[in-house]
């Protein structure tokens, strides 16, 4: 007996095409997750395929026949997108937005859509995910911004991110969409580097931050303690005012009111031996890190210490992201090749897979959210690759920057569907979404 | 053999046996000679005894025996008139007296020798007679010794003026069948018929068993079986040679290929074709004639009148292929003026064949006296050791011996062999040259490098650019923690970028052209050092924000200059924040830091005086204490750990002690242009570059340069250690970077490893013929910038 599945297809890539198995037959259905396979396969190398997603069991193999776009497949998959003339351009419906400088870093919610982003204008926005709108720009730093976190996206009167800049402090912003006003809640400062990056623990009451003066500093987002002793530097510069001859005024967030400057993290954990680039906080007991020394590191909260360090073959890494469901994890380095590690592999030899098809150095990475073998990279070659860890070579490519791509993340598509949508940043100050 | 006389015989003329080696038909006069002379000399009488059937040969040399039966069978022909024998050996006494050679044959047969064939005219064998007739002169001559009858002196025999023939032609021998097969006369009795019609009688068969005993006769393998004569034929050594001759296709033995041949010309007279008149001279000359117009002919060729055709390629498409692609050495023409020349190459240089003197003689000395002392002879224990010693171990190679008198001396036998083997010494001794060894493998001279890819991590390809200046990008500068990057250009402007996403964070314009920048190596300040014109600029970049910290406010306390200073100190606090600036009279060249970040010195090489100054920021002080040197100072750099300060001016390198205000040392690089200096983290070794090309690897310790790499093709523009890793690099106008793997080991006693591992060439060239500027390794990664003069600068990872 013969069964009918519907084929989508998405994108080409390298001889390979994208489809997803749809069927309305609860007996026969396979995952929907979209996986690529090589174009020459026809019906019988589709039939084995869905075969094997079923069950590898031989004995229940059956032949299935494959519908796409409501035309049976009688030839190769190539052929039979040539014949049908199926488009093989991305049916991706791309929204672009606009800032002023480089984007340096984002932030996605996948629940409410919207996206908040750092950008070398020493301001962060948050821009509406489903149509690229922005929502609010604030100001506030007084160096780059290097790194943004949801903390709290849910409330559209109450959204809270923190931001991570050069000028060695995070902020932790409150703002109100419906009024389009925003406020600095806190500014965090004990680093004595640059705030490379920032992120918050899955229910938002502690925040991690990594900078190049190679420690990683927890913060408490709920109890926000301010020191009565003002800035030091503060106070200094108020005595130089009266010396010398300068044009410099004071900033404008030290005449804000009710701001909590915080002078004291939780704890700061040292083990780094270069510049803390990347900060993860996946579980609520553990934080991801990696560093310009070529290591990463696996922290447990409990006990304040580094469980695990994985020597990454001499190159310094750019960014991390852990997989929950997978517990896997996926590095972005001073290199072209990705690399997907497993914790829990006993002998030391953690690297399960590198993936290489970037032309360039790889700038950010981040998992899929739901799914576990999926994840999306941006590399300075300007291209943004979606791939599948279960194939070496990218699922597809999205290559609609111009210039040298920092960031990456996901969105919600919209409200109904399960898809999010990839968002990506770069150095032509564009900040994109794809669906 | 031919000199051999028969045992019988007294003599026998060489003529006569020269008569059975003759090649030719022998000449009658010689014949009629030796007929005579044999006849005089033959005392012998041969008595012929019955013959029996056996055909084995005596056991004597053909030769001798041949010649013994020359003349014993001319003694039977005297002797012996009546025909009593079967054979008809004595056919001839019948003949009409015809000048037959062959009758001659007949009657000096031998009756042994005999020919292979019919037809040897030119060998010398003779055919086999009867066999009686040889038996009975074989029984004869085993007695070795026959005496008897006198010939007489003359004989009836006609032939007997000729001269012997031994040739094969004996017709009372020779089967006269013709060319008939043998197997006719299968049934008869006799094999065939000689020249007189009798017949040859078959001899006795031989079976197995007397076969057999044959192959017990030395002369067995060499005995031929002819069937025609039913004759068994002992091959004559000379017969052997000429069938060895024969199945060599030489020529035959005794044939004289290279004999004389008088040509007697195109016209011979046919009265008179040959003539004894000796060969002139003009047949040995060459032709007057032709020599003239030969002698015409060069004369044309020296003055240029007449040229030579190239006649080798007709010449060649004529000749064979082989000839062709060998082209043969005349080594008897003249030399040509190349080979002349090489000559005297050869004798000028060293290259002459080396003249290896002749070994001197040894002197004679005691052992060599013939009135040795005693002790110079040998024992008798020695003399048996001397006889067991191989020639060439003994130490004399004669017995020592006492004679008493001189005329008791003998002589000595090993006189010629003495001399034989000193000749030998003087034109035969091996000569034992130099030959150098071919190249052939040489891999065992390389020093055994570790392999590139087992030194990594290096550099090896560009993976950024940071592109925004418009000017040649002179000057770059590395902030101590890796994060960002400084660079000048001549522009006027200086920027300031992130490495990591290759972003222009600052951009500093000035109004001159900015010759150096340098960051601060104390991680802790935050100060750039920029040198343009005659001024030098201390910058506070805001990279973290509007405030700088407290050390770096520590720099620049606010108290007054100290005054009367020839190099004049400004304190500013401008918004593009400019710090400090101190300006000089002429024109600064290069800053360097010391690594506490206080300390900073500069050159001017216009100001001849006092071209190398140390300043401390913090203090706004500044000294020159250093003297003038014969060269204007290039470069200075502080040692990066030790209070030791190095300056180079073009030739020299100069260490001094600042703690304790002393020159150290003074190293002379054998560069005659220094360009760049760079010290080792361990503060032992120096890179020194020049504009020759050439680094030089100084190890402080040793006297001398420890290396020279020559590895760049245009001028060395800078050479840079890196600060943590094994790393060194040069760069220079050739547009390349190259990359090389430096370990120092931490024990004195093993020298450093410098391997080469990698040549990055990615500038592109520019108009002016600069190429890279300046490199700088980052701090802690395996990353070199570099500045070019196309405008840009890269980072390869």
């Amino acid at each position: 007996m013969s069964e009918d599945n519907n084929n989508n297809n998405v994108q080409v890539e390298e001889d390979k095409v994208r489809i997803r198995f749809i069927t309305n037959d609860e007996n026969i259905r396979v995952t929907e997750t979209p996986f690529g396979v090589p174009v020459r396969l026809g019906r019988l190398g589709l039939s084995e395929v869905v075969n094997h997603l079923r069950s590898s069991d031989a004995s229940e193999h059956r032949p299935f026949d494959f519908l796409i776009n409501g035309r049976f497949v009688r030839t190769s998959l190539e052929k039979h997108i040539k014949q049908a003339g199926l488009s093989e351009e991305p049916v991706i419906n791309e929204k672009e937005n606009q800032h002023d400088d480089w984007i340096s870093s984002l932030d996605g919610c996948l629940s409410s859509g919207l996206i908040v982003t750092g950008s070398y204008d020493l301001g962060t926005r948050v821009v509406n995910g489903l149509d690229g709108a922005t929502l609010l720009t604030t100001v506030g730093h007084s160096a780059p911004v290097k790194s943004v976190a949801w903390v709290n996206s849910q409330d559209r009167s109450q959204l809270e991110y923190v931001s991570a800049s050069h000028d060695m402090t995070i902020r932790l912003w409150s703002c109100n969409l419906d009024q389009k006003t925003y406020k600095t809640r806190a500014i965090f400062q004990e680093h004595t580097g640059t705030v490379e990056s920032v992120s918050v623990s899955p229910d938002g009451s502690k925040m991690v931050s990594g900078a190049m003066d190679s420690k990683i500093k927890l913060w408490d987002l709920k109890n926000i303690k301010s020191s009565s002793v003002t800035n030091p530097t503060q106070s200094k510069k108020k005595r130089k005012t009266t010396d010398t001859t300068t044009t410099e005024e004071e900033p404008d967030y030290l005449k804000e009111k009710d701001i909590q400057t915080v002078n004291e993290s939780i704890t700061s954990l040292e083990g780094h031996t270069q510049g803390v680039l990347s900060v993860c906080w996946p579980t609520q007991f553990q934080i991801l890190t990696g560093g310009m020394d070529h290591g990463i590191k696996l922290w447990d909260i409990e006990t304040m210490t580094c469980t695990d360090t994985i020597r990454s073959g001499g190159v310094a890494i750019h960014d991390v992201t852990y997989s929950t469901e997978s517990t896997l994890i996926a590095t972005a380095q001073a290199e072209k090749t990705v690399r997907i590690w497993d914790p829990r592999v006993s002998d030391g030899k953690y690297n399960v897979q590198s993936m290489l098809s970037h032309k360039s150095w790889v700038t950010s990475i981040r998992w899929h959210p739901t799914s576990q073998n999926q994840l999306v990279s941006s590399s300075h070659d300007g291209t943004v690759k979606f791939w599948d860890i279960r194939t070496k070579i990218p699922l597809y490519t999205l290559d609609k920057h111009t210039d040298k791509v920092l960031c990456v993340g996901w969105s919600s598509n919209s409200s109904t569907s399960t898809n999010p949508s990839i968002v990506s940043g770069g150095a032509d100050s564009k900040l994109k979404i794809y669906k | 053999m031919s000199t051999r006389k028969p045992t019988k015989s007294t003599t026998t003329t060489p003529a006569a046996v020269a008569a059975t080696v003759a090649p030719i038909a022998k000449k009658p006069q010689f014949a009629k000679n030796s007929k005579n002379v044999v006849l005089e000399e033959e005392p012998t009488v041969v008595v012929k005894k019955p013959t029996t059937t056996t055909t084995a040969p005596t056991k004597n040399i053909l030769g001798k025996r041949r010649e013994q039966e020359v003349v014993e069978k001319v003694v039977e022909e005297e002797l012996f008139e009546d025909d009593s024998s079967d054979e008809i050996e004595e056919g001839d006494d019948e003949d009409d007296g015809s000048i037959d050679e062959q009758d001659d044959e007949d009657d000096e047969d031998n009756l042994t020798t005999g020919s292979i064939s019919t037809y040897g005219e030119q060998d010398s064998s003779e055919d086999d007679d009867d066999e009686s007739e040889e038996e009975n002169i074989e029984d004869l001559d085993d007695d070795d010794g026959i005496s008897g009858e006198i010939p007489s002196k003359y004989s009836n025999d006609p032939n007997q003026f000729y001269d012997e023939d031994n040739s094969s032609e004996d017709e009372s021998l020779v089967n006269r069948i013709g060319n008939v097969p043998l197997h006719w006369y299968d049934d008869y009795d006799h094999i065939g018929y000689d020249v007189d019609g009798n017949k040859i009688m078959k001899g006795e068969q031989k079976d197995s068993l007397d076969k057999f005993i044959d192959q017990s006769d030395p002369n067995f393998w060499r005995t031929v079986h002819d069937k025609v004569n039913g004759k068994q034929v002992i091959l004559t050594d000379e017969e052997l040679a000429t069938i060895k001759s024969i199945q060599r296709r030489q020529f035959p033995a005794g044939f004289d290929p290279y004999k004389d041949w008088y040509d007697p010309g195109p016209n011979p007279d046919s009265i008179h074709p040959l003539s004894a008149a000796p060969t002139p001279k003009r047949s040995f000359l060459g032709d007057i004639n032709d020599e003239r117009k030969i002698r015409k002919l060069t004369i044309a060729i020296r003055k240029g009148w007449i040229k030579i055709p190239d006649t080798s390629n007709e010449e060649k498409t004529d000749q064979d292929d082989e000839i062709k692609r060998t082209k043969a050495y005349d080594l008897w023409a003249p030399k040509t003026e190349q080979e002349v020349e090489e000559d005297e190459l050869l004798q000028r240089t060293n290259r002459r064949i080396s003249r290896i003197p002749a070994p001197k003689t040894k002197l004679p000395g005691n052992v060599e006296s013939f009135n040795p002392p005693e002790e110079y002879l040998l024992t008798s224990r020695e003399l048996k050791a001397w006889h067991m010693m191989s020639p060439a171990r003994r130490p004399h190679n004669f017995v020592p011996q006492k004679f008493n008198t001189m005329s008791d001396i003998p002589s000595y036998n090993r006189s010629i062999r003495e001399k034989f083997e000193r000749c030998l010494d003087l034109y035969l001794c091996p000569r034992v040259t130099n030959i150098k060894k071919k190249p052939t493998d040489v891999s065992h001279l390389l020093p055994k490098l570790p392999k590139p890819q087992d030194l990594r991590p290096f550099p090896t390809h560009e993976e950024h650019q940071f592109n925004g200046h418009k000017g040649r990008v002179r000057s770059i500068s590395v902030s101590p923690n890796g994060q960002f990057l400084v660079s000048c250009a001549e522009d006027h402007t200086v920027k300031i970028w992130e490495v990591k996403s290759t972003r222009c964070l600052f951009t500093l314009q000035l109004d001159d052209t900015v010759s150096c920048v340098a960051w601060n190596p104390n991680k802790s300040l935050n100060i750039i050092a920029v040198a343009y014109e005659n001024k030098v600029v201390m910058i506070t970049p805001k990279l973290y924000g509007p405030v700088q910290n407290e050390e770096t406010e520590a720099m620049f306390p606010k108290t007054p200059i100290p005054p009367d200073q020839k190099v004049r100190w400004y304190q500013l606090n401008k918004d593009n924040g400019i710090r400090v600036e101190v300006e000089f009279e002429f024109k600064i060249k290069q800053i360097s830091w010391h690594y506490k970040g206080d300390y900073f010195s500069t050159i001017s090489p216009d100001d001849k005086s006092k071209s190398v100054r140390i300043h401390q920021l913090s203090k706004r002080k500044s000294q020159a204490p250093f003297k003038r040197s014969k060269t204007p100072y290039q470069v200075s750099k502080f040692h990066p750990s030790k209070p030791i300060f190095f300056i180079a001016d073009q030739n020299i390198v100069k260490v001094y002690d600042l703690s304790k205000q002393q020159l150290i040392k003074k190293v002379t690089i054998g560069s005659r242009w220094i360009s760049s200096l760079d010290v080792h983290p361990s503060g032992d070794h120096i890179l020194v570059g020049g504009y020759d090309k050439k680094v030089f690897w100084f190890d402080l310790d040793m006297a001398n340069v420890y290396k020279v790499l020559k590895y760049h093709s245009k001028a060395v523009r800078r050479v840079v250690y890196h600060p943590t890793l094994p790393l060194f690099s040069s760069c220079s106008d050739d547009l390349s970077i190259q990359i090389f793997h430096g370990t120092v080991y931490s024990d004195y006693l093993q020298n450093a490893l410098i391997v080469p591992l990698k040549v990055l060439k990615k500038h592109t060239a520019s108009s002016d013929g600069l190429g890279v500027l300046d490199i700088v390794f980052h701090p802690t990664q395996a990353w070199i910038f570099s500045a070019g003069a196309d405008s840009t600068i890269r980072l390869f990872v």
